[in-house]
Protein backbone atom coordinates (compact mmCIF):
# COMPACT_ATOMS: atom_id res chain seq x y z
CA UNK A 1 0.00 0.00 0.00
CA UNK A 2 1.49 3.31 -1.10
CA UNK A 3 0.76 5.57 1.84
CA UNK A 4 1.24 9.04 0.39
CA UNK A 5 -0.14 12.25 1.84
CA UNK A 6 -3.12 12.22 -0.54
CA UNK A 7 -4.12 8.74 0.58
CA UNK A 8 -4.39 9.76 4.25
CA UNK A 9 -6.30 12.92 3.35
CA UNK A 10 -8.75 10.85 1.30
CA UNK A 11 -9.25 8.44 4.22
CA UNK A 12 -9.88 11.30 6.65
CA UNK A 13 -12.34 13.06 4.34
CA UNK A 14 -14.13 9.76 3.60
CA UNK A 15 -14.59 8.84 7.21
CA UNK A 16 -15.75 12.21 8.53
CA UNK A 17 -18.02 13.12 5.62
CA UNK A 18 -19.59 9.68 5.23
CA UNK A 19 -20.33 9.28 8.94
CA UNK A 20 -21.94 12.74 9.13
CA UNK A 21 -24.03 12.07 6.01
CA UNK A 22 -25.01 8.64 7.38
CA UNK A 23 -26.34 10.23 10.57
CA UNK A 24 -28.58 12.62 8.64
CA UNK A 25 -29.73 10.07 6.02
CA UNK A 26 -33.37 9.94 7.15
CA UNK A 27 -35.08 7.53 4.78
CA UNK A 28 -31.89 5.77 3.74
CA UNK A 29 -28.71 6.46 1.82
CA UNK A 30 -30.60 7.35 -1.39
CA UNK A 31 -31.65 10.60 0.27
CA UNK A 32 -28.02 11.74 0.67
CA UNK A 33 -26.93 10.54 -2.77
CA UNK A 34 -26.71 14.13 -4.14
CA UNK A 35 -24.26 15.00 -1.36
CA UNK A 36 -22.19 11.85 -2.04
CA UNK A 37 -22.13 12.71 -5.74
CA UNK A 38 -21.00 16.25 -4.97
CA UNK A 39 -18.29 14.98 -2.60
CA UNK A 40 -16.89 12.32 -4.94
CA UNK A 41 -17.18 14.07 -8.32
CA UNK A 42 -17.19 17.86 -7.91
CA UNK A 43 -15.32 18.42 -4.68
CA UNK A 44 -12.70 15.67 -4.23
CA UNK A 45 -12.42 14.59 -7.89
CA UNK A 46 -12.19 10.93 -6.92
CA UNK A 47 -14.06 10.01 -10.11
CA UNK A 48 -15.88 11.35 -13.16
CA UNK A 49 -19.63 11.71 -13.47
CA UNK A 50 -19.61 8.63 -15.71
CA UNK A 51 -17.67 6.58 -13.10
CA UNK A 52 -20.26 7.56 -10.50
CA UNK A 53 -23.08 6.32 -12.73
CA UNK A 54 -21.20 3.08 -13.48
CA UNK A 55 -20.42 2.37 -9.82
CA UNK A 56 -24.03 3.04 -8.85
CA UNK A 57 -25.16 0.58 -11.55
CA UNK A 58 -22.62 -2.06 -10.45
CA UNK A 59 -23.79 -1.78 -6.83
CA UNK A 60 -27.41 -2.17 -7.97
CA UNK A 61 -26.69 -5.45 -9.78
CA UNK A 62 -24.33 -6.92 -7.15
CA UNK A 63 -25.34 -8.94 -4.08
CA UNK A 64 -25.89 -6.83 -0.99
CA UNK A 65 -28.01 -3.78 -0.27
CA UNK A 66 -27.84 -0.95 -2.84
CA UNK A 67 -26.40 1.52 -0.34
CA UNK A 68 -23.13 -0.36 -0.76
CA UNK A 69 -22.33 1.92 -3.69
CA UNK A 70 -20.48 3.63 -0.82
CA UNK A 71 -18.04 0.70 -0.67
CA UNK A 72 -17.21 1.30 -4.34
CA UNK A 73 -16.89 5.08 -3.80
CA UNK A 74 -14.49 4.32 -0.94
CA UNK A 75 -12.52 1.96 -3.17
CA UNK A 76 -12.18 4.59 -5.89
CA UNK A 77 -11.09 7.19 -3.31
CA UNK A 78 -8.52 5.16 -1.38
CA UNK A 79 -8.35 1.52 -2.48
CA UNK A 80 -9.45 -1.45 -0.36
CA UNK A 81 -8.75 0.50 2.86
CA UNK A 82 -11.05 3.24 1.64
CA UNK A 83 -13.74 0.70 0.76
CA UNK A 84 -13.70 -0.84 4.25
CA UNK A 85 -13.50 2.58 5.93
CA UNK A 86 -16.44 4.00 3.95
CA UNK A 87 -18.56 0.94 4.77
CA UNK A 88 -17.70 1.24 8.49
CA UNK A 89 -18.33 5.00 8.49
CA UNK A 90 -21.81 4.30 7.17
CA UNK A 91 -22.75 1.33 9.37
CA UNK A 92 -21.11 1.91 12.73
CA UNK A 93 -22.46 5.35 13.79
CA UNK A 94 -25.99 4.57 12.58
CA UNK A 95 -25.96 1.13 14.22
CA UNK A 96 -24.83 2.61 17.54
CA UNK A 97 -27.68 5.08 17.31
CA UNK A 98 -30.18 2.29 16.52
CA UNK A 99 -28.75 0.36 19.46
CA UNK A 100 -29.36 3.32 21.79
CA UNK A 101 -32.82 4.25 20.49
CA UNK A 102 -34.30 0.73 20.50
CA UNK A 103 -34.11 0.67 24.30
CA UNK A 104 -36.22 3.79 24.73
CA UNK A 105 -38.41 3.37 21.64
CA UNK A 106 -41.46 2.03 23.49
CA UNK A 107 -41.54 5.12 25.67
CA UNK A 108 -42.04 7.56 22.80
CA UNK A 109 -43.12 5.61 19.74
CA UNK A 110 -46.65 7.06 19.90
CA UNK A 111 -45.58 10.53 21.08
CA UNK A 112 -46.92 13.36 18.94
CA UNK A 113 -43.52 15.01 18.47
CA UNK A 114 -42.01 11.75 17.25
CA UNK A 115 -44.73 11.14 14.67
CA UNK A 116 -44.51 14.77 13.55
CA UNK A 117 -40.73 14.52 13.05
CA UNK A 118 -41.06 11.35 11.03
CA UNK A 119 -43.94 12.62 8.87
CA UNK A 120 -42.39 16.07 8.44
CA UNK A 121 -39.04 14.76 7.21
CA UNK A 122 -40.58 12.61 4.47
CA UNK A 123 -41.36 15.34 1.89
CA UNK A 124 -37.98 17.01 2.43
CA UNK A 125 -36.12 13.75 1.83
CA UNK A 126 -38.30 12.79 -1.15
CA UNK A 127 -37.06 16.07 -2.67
CA UNK A 128 -33.48 14.85 -2.14
CA UNK A 129 -34.30 11.57 -3.89
CA UNK A 130 -35.71 13.66 -6.75
CA UNK A 131 -32.44 15.60 -6.98
CA UNK A 132 -30.53 12.28 -6.95
CA UNK A 133 -32.68 10.96 -9.79
CA UNK A 134 -31.88 14.02 -11.92
CA UNK A 135 -28.15 13.70 -11.18
CA UNK A 136 -28.15 9.98 -12.00
CA UNK A 137 -30.05 10.41 -15.27
CA UNK A 138 -27.72 13.27 -16.22
CA UNK A 139 -24.62 11.19 -15.43
CA UNK A 140 -25.91 8.02 -17.12
CA UNK A 141 -27.60 9.20 -20.25
CA UNK A 142 -25.53 10.83 -22.98
CA UNK A 143 -27.30 9.36 -26.00
CA UNK A 144 -30.81 8.78 -27.28
CA UNK A 145 -30.62 4.98 -26.77
CA UNK A 146 -29.55 5.57 -23.15
CA UNK A 147 -32.56 7.83 -22.52
CA UNK A 148 -34.76 5.21 -24.17
CA UNK A 149 -33.45 2.48 -21.81
CA UNK A 150 -34.00 4.69 -18.73
CA UNK A 151 -37.52 5.49 -19.90
CA UNK A 152 -38.26 1.81 -20.63
CA UNK A 153 -37.20 0.69 -17.13
CA UNK A 154 -39.12 3.58 -15.55
CA UNK A 155 -42.33 2.77 -17.44
CA UNK A 156 -42.11 -1.01 -16.95
CA UNK A 157 -41.28 -0.54 -13.26
CA UNK A 158 -44.07 1.91 -12.48
CA UNK A 159 -46.91 0.93 -14.81
CA UNK A 160 -46.64 -2.87 -15.07
CA UNK A 161 -46.06 -5.77 -12.71
CA UNK A 162 -43.21 -7.13 -14.84
CA UNK A 163 -39.84 -7.18 -13.18
CA UNK A 164 -37.78 -4.51 -15.00
CA UNK A 165 -34.55 -6.34 -14.18
CA UNK A 166 -34.45 -8.27 -17.46
CA UNK A 167 -34.03 -4.90 -19.19
CA UNK A 168 -30.73 -4.63 -17.26
CA UNK A 169 -29.37 -7.69 -19.04
CA UNK A 170 -30.55 -6.54 -22.46
CA UNK A 171 -29.18 -3.03 -21.89
CA UNK A 172 -25.74 -4.42 -20.96
CA UNK A 173 -25.61 -6.51 -24.14
CA UNK A 174 -26.83 -3.65 -26.33
CA UNK A 175 -24.27 -1.41 -24.67
CA UNK A 176 -21.41 -3.88 -25.18
CA UNK A 177 -22.24 -3.91 -28.90
CA UNK A 178 -21.59 -0.16 -28.87
CA UNK A 179 -25.13 1.05 -29.43
CA UNK A 180 -25.64 3.11 -26.27
CA UNK B 1 -37.19 -16.13 25.05
CA UNK B 2 -35.91 -19.67 25.20
CA UNK B 3 -36.77 -20.56 21.62
CA UNK B 4 -35.20 -17.42 20.16
CA UNK B 5 -32.92 -18.11 17.17
CA UNK B 6 -29.25 -18.61 17.98
CA UNK B 7 -26.54 -16.17 16.92
CA UNK B 8 -25.53 -18.64 14.23
CA UNK B 9 -29.08 -18.87 12.86
CA UNK B 10 -29.32 -15.07 12.85
CA UNK B 11 -26.05 -14.88 10.91
CA UNK B 12 -27.18 -17.31 8.23
CA UNK B 13 -30.64 -15.73 7.89
CA UNK B 14 -29.11 -12.30 7.18
CA UNK B 15 -26.40 -13.81 4.99
CA UNK B 16 -29.08 -15.33 2.78
CA UNK B 17 -31.03 -12.06 2.71
CA UNK B 18 -28.00 -10.02 1.65
CA UNK B 19 -27.04 -12.46 -1.11
CA UNK B 20 -30.56 -12.37 -2.56
CA UNK B 21 -31.14 -8.65 -1.98
CA UNK B 22 -31.76 -7.13 -5.36
CA UNK B 23 -33.87 -4.06 -5.81
CA UNK B 24 -35.00 -3.39 -2.25
CA UNK B 25 -33.63 -5.54 0.55
CA UNK B 26 -36.55 -4.92 2.93
CA UNK B 27 -38.82 -7.15 0.82
CA UNK B 28 -36.32 -9.97 1.31
CA UNK B 29 -36.18 -9.37 5.06
CA UNK B 30 -39.96 -9.73 5.19
CA UNK B 31 -39.81 -12.94 3.21
CA UNK B 32 -36.88 -14.40 5.18
CA UNK B 33 -37.91 -13.47 8.72
CA UNK B 34 -41.72 -13.34 8.60
CA UNK B 35 -42.83 -15.76 5.87
CA UNK B 36 -40.11 -18.42 5.91
CA UNK B 37 -38.68 -18.49 9.44
CA UNK B 38 -41.61 -16.99 11.35
CA UNK B 39 -39.26 -15.20 13.75
CA UNK B 40 -41.45 -12.08 13.57
CA UNK B 41 -45.20 -11.65 13.15
CA UNK B 42 -46.55 -9.23 10.54
CA UNK B 43 -47.28 -6.79 13.35
CA UNK B 44 -43.77 -7.03 14.82
CA UNK B 45 -42.30 -6.56 11.35
CA UNK B 46 -44.34 -3.40 10.71
CA UNK B 47 -43.52 -2.06 14.16
CA UNK B 48 -39.78 -2.69 13.72
CA UNK B 49 -39.82 -1.18 10.24
CA UNK B 50 -41.37 2.05 11.50
CA UNK B 51 -38.60 2.33 14.10
CA UNK B 52 -35.98 1.73 11.37
CA UNK B 53 -37.57 4.34 9.12
CA UNK B 54 -37.51 6.87 11.96
CA UNK B 55 -33.77 6.34 12.44
CA UNK B 56 -31.21 7.75 9.99
CA UNK B 57 -29.15 5.30 7.94
CA UNK B 58 -30.12 2.33 5.80
CA UNK B 59 -33.39 0.75 6.98
CA UNK B 60 -31.89 -2.67 6.41
CA UNK B 61 -28.83 -2.23 8.69
CA UNK B 62 -31.05 -0.70 11.36
CA UNK B 63 -33.37 -3.69 11.00
CA UNK B 64 -30.46 -6.10 11.42
CA UNK B 65 -29.29 -4.34 14.60
CA UNK B 66 -32.77 -4.18 16.13
CA UNK B 67 -33.72 -7.79 15.34
CA UNK B 68 -30.32 -9.17 16.33
CA UNK B 69 -30.46 -7.28 19.62
CA UNK B 70 -33.99 -8.42 20.39
CA UNK B 71 -33.06 -12.11 20.04
CA UNK B 72 -29.45 -12.35 21.23
CA UNK B 73 -28.32 -8.95 22.51
CA UNK B 74 -25.12 -7.35 21.27
CA UNK B 75 -23.79 -10.62 19.82
CA UNK B 76 -26.98 -11.11 17.84
CA UNK B 77 -26.79 -7.54 16.50
CA UNK B 78 -23.18 -8.04 15.45
CA UNK B 79 -23.99 -11.37 13.77
CA UNK B 80 -26.89 -9.85 11.80
CA UNK B 81 -25.02 -6.70 10.78
CA UNK B 82 -21.82 -8.59 9.96
CA UNK B 83 -23.64 -11.11 7.77
CA UNK B 84 -25.46 -8.33 5.99
CA UNK B 85 -22.51 -6.09 5.22
CA UNK B 86 -19.19 -7.95 5.27
CA UNK B 87 -19.67 -10.59 2.51
CA UNK B 88 -21.02 -8.09 -0.07
CA UNK B 89 -18.29 -5.64 0.95
CA UNK B 90 -15.62 -8.10 -0.20
CA UNK B 91 -17.55 -8.85 -3.40
CA UNK B 92 -17.75 -5.11 -4.13
CA UNK B 93 -14.03 -4.62 -3.44
CA UNK B 94 -13.37 -7.37 -6.02
CA UNK B 95 -15.68 -5.57 -8.44
CA UNK B 96 -13.81 -2.32 -7.74
CA UNK B 97 -10.48 -4.01 -8.57
CA UNK B 98 -11.87 -5.46 -11.81
CA UNK B 99 -13.48 -2.10 -12.70
CA UNK B 100 -10.13 -0.30 -12.44
CA UNK B 101 -8.58 -2.80 -14.86
CA UNK B 102 -11.28 -3.12 -17.50
CA UNK B 103 -13.10 0.24 -17.43
CA UNK B 104 -11.04 1.36 -20.46
CA UNK B 105 -12.11 -1.56 -22.67
CA UNK B 106 -14.63 -0.33 -25.25
CA UNK B 107 -17.09 -3.22 -24.88
CA UNK B 108 -17.04 -2.91 -21.06
CA UNK B 109 -17.55 0.86 -21.27
CA UNK B 110 -20.51 0.21 -23.52
CA UNK B 111 -22.01 -2.46 -21.27
CA UNK B 112 -21.65 -0.11 -18.29
CA UNK B 113 -23.35 2.67 -20.26
CA UNK B 114 -26.29 0.33 -20.83
CA UNK B 115 -26.37 -0.81 -17.20
CA UNK B 116 -26.15 2.79 -15.90
CA UNK B 117 -29.10 3.81 -18.05
CA UNK B 118 -31.12 0.90 -16.59
CA UNK B 119 -30.07 1.66 -13.01
CA UNK B 120 -31.08 5.31 -13.47
CA UNK B 121 -34.46 4.06 -14.67
CA UNK B 122 -34.90 1.88 -11.59
CA UNK B 123 -34.09 4.90 -9.42
CA UNK B 124 -36.83 6.85 -11.22
CA UNK B 125 -39.23 4.00 -10.31
CA UNK B 126 -38.26 4.44 -6.65
CA UNK B 127 -38.89 8.19 -6.91
CA UNK B 128 -42.30 7.68 -8.53
CA UNK B 129 -43.33 5.27 -5.76
CA UNK B 130 -42.26 7.80 -3.10
CA UNK B 131 -44.20 10.56 -4.88
CA UNK B 132 -47.31 8.42 -5.05
CA UNK B 133 -47.10 8.11 -1.26
CA UNK B 134 -46.74 11.89 -0.91
CA UNK B 135 -49.74 12.61 -3.14
CA UNK B 136 -51.85 10.21 -1.10
CA UNK B 137 -50.92 11.83 2.22
CA UNK B 138 -51.11 15.64 2.18
CA UNK B 139 -50.41 17.18 -1.24
CA UNK B 140 -51.13 20.76 -0.15
CA UNK B 141 -48.10 20.87 2.15
CA UNK B 142 -45.95 17.98 1.00
CA UNK B 143 -45.61 18.62 -2.71
CA UNK B 144 -44.31 22.22 -2.40
CA UNK B 145 -41.86 21.15 0.32
CA UNK B 146 -40.55 18.26 -1.80
CA UNK B 147 -40.28 20.48 -4.88
CA UNK B 148 -38.43 23.16 -2.89
CA UNK B 149 -35.96 20.73 -1.36
CA UNK B 150 -35.29 19.14 -4.77
CA UNK B 151 -34.73 22.51 -6.47
CA UNK B 152 -32.58 23.97 -3.67
CA UNK B 153 -30.28 20.94 -3.55
CA UNK B 154 -30.07 20.51 -7.31
CA UNK B 155 -29.21 24.17 -7.92
CA UNK B 156 -26.45 23.94 -5.32
CA UNK B 157 -28.09 26.76 -3.36
CA UNK B 158 -28.35 24.58 -0.23
CA UNK B 159 -26.40 21.49 0.78
CA UNK B 160 -28.38 18.53 2.11
CA UNK B 161 -27.58 19.28 5.80
CA UNK B 162 -28.66 22.93 5.35
CA UNK B 163 -31.81 21.95 3.47
CA UNK B 164 -32.73 19.60 6.34
CA UNK B 165 -32.12 22.37 8.88
CA UNK B 166 -34.23 24.95 7.05
CA UNK B 167 -37.07 23.00 5.38
CA UNK B 168 -37.14 20.26 8.04
CA UNK B 169 -38.53 22.43 10.89
CA UNK B 170 -41.16 24.00 8.58
CA UNK B 171 -42.36 20.62 7.39
CA UNK B 172 -42.26 19.10 10.91
CA UNK B 173 -44.28 22.04 12.24
CA UNK B 174 -46.85 21.49 9.48
CA UNK B 175 -47.07 17.80 10.43
CA UNK B 176 -47.40 18.73 14.12
CA UNK B 177 -50.32 21.14 13.64
CA UNK B 178 -52.03 18.81 11.19
CA UNK B 179 -52.23 16.15 13.93
CA UNK B 180 -54.01 18.32 16.45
Amino acid sequence: MHAGHEFWVALGVLFTRVSVLALISFGGVNTVLPALHHLAVNEQHWMTDRDFASLFALASVSPGPNFMVLTLIGYKAAGATGAILATCALCIPTSLLAFAVVKVWDRFKTARWRVAIQEGLVPVTVGFVGAAAVLLVRASDNSIPAYAITAAVAVVGTATRFNPLWIFAISAVVGALGWV
Amino acid sequence: MTDAPTTREIFFAFFRITMLAFGGAIAWVHRGLVVERKWLTEHEFAETLSLCQFLPGPNITNFAVVVGMRFRGVRGALAALGALVVPPMFILIAIGVIYEHVAGVAAVRGALNGLSASAAGLFVVLLVNLMRGLVRSRPAVNIPVAAASCALVLSGFLSIPLALLTLGPISIAAAWFRRR
